[in-house]
């Protein structure tokens, strides 16, 4: 044993030595250009890239996704990307519609930039899912928002329930956007009894009966508390035969001033407007009333 | 021994483990600088194709959605392609007349997934079949699915970029459709933008002026039976082989710029029938002629099928009686080259409206059947309050089968939708029956072969 230890350590001393040049450090270099890869699609700019850019990146700080990304939408959905010739007409109807109005109310495009959520993402379909409801939009946790079927998109007036839905599922989603940054009083999840998950089963007309201004409401109290600011801020007066309801309209539907489901509906507004008072320093009425002007506007 | 090992593992570990190399690299690119440089050469191999692609698309049959599938028809579509350096595509499509003649423009990218892939990103042609409104698509899978297309695809070839040929494997992201892109020749780009892909559809809808619901394709002197599904994208050819035996075959077809193609070859003998082209129709003699693998060959109708299927009348009546239900049919009869020829569509029943009609075999236990409309009112379907009983057809030698009427029930109201109806059920000639699917029948009039109806079993 003792050769073996006496023969090796001259090997050892050279190993060491030869080990210690060789982990020598090198000299610290930084990067001095980003890695490659990185920094997201950085393909050609068209005209619809700097649509964006001038008119929602800068003014708004947000990004407008409408190429297919995947994984990026709910996977594995069947969902279509949007038609390139429907974004600026999309992105020129929100600004119009749903923005305007709260920059003219609040002064300014501050309001917006600091809440509106920084991504807004469109896909061209609606997503379906398995029990036969679709999609329409979708807010995530503050930071990004979906707006599906852009490619129905139409400000015609023959179309005007679609436009109105559009604007719809856009005053939804921010109104989430709004609850997740400052959540509503907690009493306003006991106005009503009679949340389910069943709500697809129910029309629109049953609901508001059972105090719900629809039926989607009727799924949990955050989507009746958003449900209660779109239908309020969307839709417009004096609308084509058949065409959009206003809130005014689809109140008829509750059985009146008097009955159940109007007064439940009204407490709710009551909530919401307070809400938009105290939280945003906002007057809901005057807000919506240039909502609805702009709607009735911008139809042709 | 021992100690060698031991010094040899000694020096091992202290070598490697303090050598500071880059193996990271590959002749000195990192992996994010050969992925990038695989994606460019991927979109150089696209964009380098001076008169562009034809791009096939065949599905599996199944079409999925929120993880869940559903099946369906197989199909395959073709596409002509032109990709550009700026992320641009232009294509045309032979999913409908329009598409096959004004070229639409989107964009389109090459990332690296978990395999490079293909991305059509925003809407073109390509996503229609995509599309999960059936409103949109058309598609028979139902709502929430396409036909089972895709327009996100991985390069499915197992080689380096730079090494693919003039043909470029695909397979879709969430269908796993397959595809083909294959470099297009200068002549078949300028068939295509010449709207060569619509001049084939206009000239196989031709085959519609037959009015005859058999149409005969005579092709160096045999005799095909043939029948196109413009629905599910099918060509199916009967015809009598050598043996006397009765042969059929259906295929799926596609349309390129110079030929309607099938997804595989009919074969009959010696003679192998790949696809059609030139289809030209002769308004004179009510014919359409093609041209088959370089043979001309003509389409005219018949009255009479090339064989018939004597034991089709029989199966059709059973399927009723055994399992206790109706044959539907949607349209009513279609009589000389228009559907629904007795509006029987628009009939009404005391505010209810025409849903199908039907035919319940063994309806009454003697046994008579039920010839009668259902229609569809508030809480469900209701038969119509008139119609008529029949007695079970009459089976002939020859595979015709004759209805006759045992009585009619309420009062049938003359020349209405339903009296024309009845008249051409009981018509004496009789009925040819074609088993189309498992549970789908046309049954042909007899006389002259160009009354006929439709039958499906509605559950």
């Amino acid at each position: 044993m003792k050769t073996f230890i006496k023969n090796l350590l001259p090997l050892i001393a050279l190993i060491a030595l030869a080990g210690i040049s060789s982990c020598k450090k090198d000299s610290f270099t930084p990067l001095t250009t980003p890695p490659v890869g990185l920094g997201g699609d950085n393909g050609p700019k068209n005209a619809i890239d700097q649509f964006i850019h001038d008119s929602m990146t800068v003014p708004y700080n947000v990004a407008v996704y409408y190429k297919w990304l995947p994984g990026e939408l709910d996977f594995p959905s069947a969902i279509t990307p949007p038609d390139e010739s429907k974004v600026i007409p999309i992105c020129q109807a929100l600004l119009n519609v749903a923005y305007a109005p709260y920059n003219q109310q609040t002064g300014s495009t501050t309001f917006l930039r600091h809440y509106l959520p920084k991504a807004l993402e469109l896909a061209g379909s609606a997503e379906y899912l398995a029990n036969g409801a679709i999609f329409l939009g979708q807010a995530e946790g503050g930071t990004a928002m979906l707006l599906y079927t852009v490619n129905d998109y139409s400000r015609l007036k023959q179309d005007s329930n679609t436009f109105k839905q559009t604007m719809h599922t856009m005053h939804h989603e921010f109104g989430h956007i709004l609850h997740q940054n400052v959540l509503y009083p907690v009493a306003f999840k006991t106005i009503s009894t009679g949340y389910t998950a069943q709500w697809y089963n129910i029309p629109d007309a049953t609901a508001r009966q059972s105090g719900f201004i629809t039926a989607y409401a009727q799924s949990a109290p955050d989507e009746d508390f958003v449900e209660m600011i779109s239908s309020m801020l969307s839709g417009g007066p004096n609308g084509p035969s058949g065409g959009y309801d206003e809130y005014e309209q689809l109140l008829t539907q509750t059985g009146g001033p008097g009955s159940t489901g109007y007064q439940t509906i009204k407490a709710k507004e009551a909530v919401v407007v307070d809400y938009f008072q105290r939280v945003w320093n906002i007057d809901f009425y005057a807000l919506r009333a240039k909502c609805r002007t702009a709607f009735v506007n911008y139809l042709q | 021994m021992k100690k060698i090992l031991l010094y040899t593992l000694a020096v091992m570990t202290i070598g490697s483990g303090c050598r500071k190399t880059y193996n990271d690299t590959i002749q000195g690119q990192t992996p994010d600088q050969r992925v990038a440089a695989a994606l460019t050469a991927y979109k150089q191999k696209l964009t380098s194709a001076p008169y562009g692609w034809i791009f096939l698309e065949s599905t599996t049959g199944t079409a999925y959605n929120q993880g869940v599938s559903q099946t369906g028809p197989k199909i395959v579509l073709a596409y002509y392609m032109q990709f550009t350096d700026s992320g641009r595509v232009t294509m045309l499509s032979d999913f409908d007349p329009t598409m096959a003649a004004i070229p639409k423009t989107s964009s389109y990218n090459v990332k690296e997934l978990t395999r490079p892939a293909l991305i059509f990103d925003t809407y073109n042609y390509l996503h229609v079949p995509c599309d999960p409104d059936p409103n949109v698509s058309h598609s028979p899978f139902g709502f929430g699915y396409g036909w089972g297309t895709d327009f996100e695809y991985s390069f499915s070839d197992s080689v380096a970029a730079t090494s693919l040929g003039d043909t470029i494997r695909l397979i879709g992201n969430l269908n796993s459709a397959q595809g083909m892109l294959i470099k297009a020749t200068q002549q078949q780009r300028d068939a295509y933008l010449n709207g060569n892909v619509q001049n084939l559809m206009v000239g196989a809808s031709n085959l519609n002026n037959i009015l005859e619901y058999f149409k005969r394709l005579s092709l160096g002197g045999v005799s095909y039976e043939i029948r196109f599904d413009a629905v599910n994208r099918t060509i199916t050819f009967t015809w009598v082989d050598a043996s006397g035996a009765i042969k059929t075959s259906t295929v799926s077809y596609y349309i390129t710029s110079t030929r309607i193609m099938f997804s595989s070859p009919i074969v009959n003998g010696n003679q192998k029938i790949t696809g059609i082209d030139n289809l030209s129709w002769n308004a004179g003699s009510s014919t359409l002629t093609v041209t088959i693998g370089g043979q001309q060959g003509t389409v005219t109708g018949a009255a009479a099928p090339i064989q018939v299927d004597a034991g089709a009348a029989a199966r059709w009546w059973n399927y009723g009686v055994n399992n206790g239900y109706f044959w539907a049919s949607g349209y009513g009869f279609h009589v000389n080259g228009v559907d629904d020829a007795y509006g029987v569509r628009q009939l009404t029943d005391s505010g209810r409206v025409f849903y199908y009609y039907a035919y319940w075999p063994g309806y009454y236990s003697n046994p008579l059947d039920r010839f009668r409309p259902i229609v569809l009112g508030n809480n469900g379907l209701y038969w119509n309050s008139y119609g008529t009983v029949s007695n079970p057809p009459l089976y002939l030698s020859d595979g015709r089968a004759v209805f006759t009427k045992f009585t009619d029930q309420g009062t049938v109201p003359p020349g209405g939708p339903v009296a024309k109806s009845d008249a051409t059920l009981y018509n004496s000639a009789g009925y040819y029956f074609i088993q189309n699917g498992e549970k789908n029948y046309d049954m042909v009039l007899a006389t002259d072969a160009r009354t006929w109806i439709s039958w499906f079993w509605p559950r």
